[in-house]
């Protein structure tokens, strides 16, 4: 097991707000725990929130980066399960928007026991299109041009450069160049993220699934469509599905009431039959 | 005197969309022009966009909207048709109306884009490059484990971490017995065979974050963090165990072990403990643990 403190500085791990439940955010690709911000307050009175950025993201430490575990969203189930470990958490209700819902599925296979629930915020198992049985939304070719319009959103001359130049091939040089910016402006952390989300295909994980499941889905989402939604409620073991009227991928910004609304809903459920079904 | 002059003139697409549906409910002619599409009414600003470009709208554009109030300089593609695509720059921001409404400068990148092309190309290329001798100046080419090198620099981190959290280190050094034998008697394409074999086993037999590496020609070396005495003894018979069931090669492998344990010891310290210890294992005849 990793050292607390090694795990709170590595991840950027914040806690708030105090209760014997615990809520650990995992935020989606691209951004950091900052998109948080509007649910935070919702339940800071009577849960432990626990708030971190995937290493690569945020505030984390570069240093700690590797490319080659954090290719697979494995490697970011991993940070999840470090900071559970590392903090002792149990009885964690995993809340992750977008990608970070199967990245936290992956995570409560290896902590089952410290797993007590997990709400997914606007989830997909698999962005890519399968027709006819199953349409995560893009083609091959929409998800190479991803890439090729993050390369050219995220030059990142130096991070290439500059190890060439010095002749320094170890993380420091990297790790100088951290970001303390909303979103993701490191390229190489970016588009390994982007290539490990949207090129996966993690729809033979959710029967596996062992908690109580809360499917949160806008009614109109780019990235994640109701097709998706209810795929993933066919298909995971003790889900319930609650489709938003609203529009886009974020609903724990735009609409976070509504959210907050329907976690404390599920988390009382839970608390009656410990399904909250 | 202003109206003489149009908005409508300037060469940039001008776009006013609402906050919570994306729907437009205002755009210049030139950003018609540039989609090379007719206005239509009730369109929402994500359908001018590839999908790939409605991905980073989603995922990068609206969370900085909703965060900071404004996204600047990302570059995005347009749809004209199912085959022309043109590059754009577009700069967003909110505007705190009621109801909340973005506002949007979409200009176009082409040229941007396609100098942009040959830097992405150029930069990969270097990357490449720069991966390959990362990894071979890290990497233990007979068994894919790290070198030496690389073994010393991550455990003086682990070290340093263990010093910072008060955490036990353990030093486990591991030397094949006979293996000289091995290579005199079946040739040093089995002795290879053997070697590589060997890091399958320390590997299956390790955790993530232990450091695993091959330091020396039949010597392995493993660093562990936060093993007491006793859990590093066991850790050291389960290895020792699982090279002694099973026959590498056809051959039966066994191996010596030596483990140091400190939590203030510096690594040659350590190095020079594991390797008396791995001494006193070989001298008190081979298979075996001795730990500190």
């Amino acid at each position: 097991m990793l050292a607390q403190d090694d795990i709170i500085t590595r991840n950027n791990v914040n806690v708030l707000g105090s209760g014997e439940q615990v809520l650990l955010m995992a935020h989606g690709f691209g951004c950091n725990q900052q998109m948080w911000r509007f649910l935070v307050p919702y339940f800071e009175g009577h849960y432990k929130i626990v708030l971190f950025d995937y290493v690569g993201s945020g505030s984390s430490d570069l240093a700690a980066y590797s490319k080659q575990k954090y290719a697979d969203l494995a490697g970011y189930s991993q940070d999840i399960v470090d900071i559970c470990e590392a903090l002792d958490l149990n009885n964690v209700v995993l809340v992750g928007h977008s990608v970070s819902s199967i990245i936290g599925l992956l995570a409560a296979q290896k902590i089952p026991e410290r797993i007590q629930s997990q709400i997914m915020v606007c989830p997909s198992p698999c962005f890519l299109n399968f027709p006819p049985e199953y349409m995560g939304g893009f083609n091959r070719e929409d998800l190479e041009e991803l890439i090729d319009l993050m390369d050219k959103n995220y030059i990142g001359w130096a991070s290439y450069l500059a190890p060439l130049v010095t002749g320094e091939l170890e993380g420091k040089v990297f790790a100088a160049e951290l970001t303390t910016s909303f979103c993701t402006t490191n390229p190489i952390t970016a588009k390994n993220f982007a290539k490990a989300t949207f090129f996966s295909d993690y729809r033979h994980l959710l029967p596996l699934n062992q908690h109580p499941v809360l499917l949160l889905q806008s009614e109109v989402d780019a990235l994640a469509s109701l097709f998706v939604g209810n795929y993933m409620l066919e298909h995971t073991p003790q889900s319930k599905l609650e489709v938003v009227s609203a529009r886009g991928h974020c609903l724990h910004m735009t609409h976070p009431e509504e959210v907050a609304g329907l976690i404390n809903q599920f988390l009382r459920g839970i608390a009656v039959d410990g399904t909250g079904l | 005197m202003t109206a003489e002059f149009s908005l409508n003139d300037f060469p940039i697409g001008l776009v006013v969309t609402t906050l919570d549906t994306s729907q437009v409910v205002m755009a210049s002619p030139y950003f018609y022009e540039l989609c090379q599409q007719p206005a239509v009414a009730n369109a929402k600003l994500g359908q001018y966009f590839t999908p790939a470009s409605k991905i980073l709208l989603e995922s990068f554009v609206m969370p900085m909207l909703l965060h900071q109030g404004h996204c600047d300089e990302i570059q995005l593609t347009i749809a004209a048709s199912t085959t022309v695509r043109i590059p754009v720059l577009a700069n967003a921001r909110v505007m705190p109306t009621e109801p909340a409404m973005i506002y949007w400068a979409i200009s176009t990148s082409q040229k941007r884009d396609s100098l942009y092309q040959q830097l992405v190309d150029l930069r990969n290329d270097l990357e490449v490059r720069a991966e390959k001798l990362e990894l071979l100046s890290q990497t233990d080419e007979l068994t894919g484990l790290y070198n030496r090198r690389a073994f010393i620099e991550r455990a003086n981190l682990m070290m340093k971490q263990a010093m910072r959290s008060e955490m036990t280190c353990a030093f486990f050094m591991l030397d094949i017995d006979y293996f000289k034998t091995i290579n005199d008697q079946y040739g040093h394409n089995v002795g290879d065979h053997v070697l590589r074999d060997m890091a399958k086993i320390l590997t299956t037999n390790t955790r993530e974050n232990d450091i695993l590496a091959r330091i020396g020609g039949e010597e392995f070396a493993i660093m562990t963090l936060g093993q007491g005495r006793e859990d590093s003894a066991q850790f050291a018979e389960k290895l020792l165990a699982a090279i002694r069931v099973q026959p590498i090669q056809g051959i039966a492998v066994t191996a010596s072990l030596g483990c140091a344990i400190s939590k203030t010891a510096s690594f040659e310290q350590m190095y020079q403990e594991a390797d008396i210890l791995l001494y006193q294992a070989k001298s008190q005849g081979r298979d075996q643990a001795v730990c500190q």
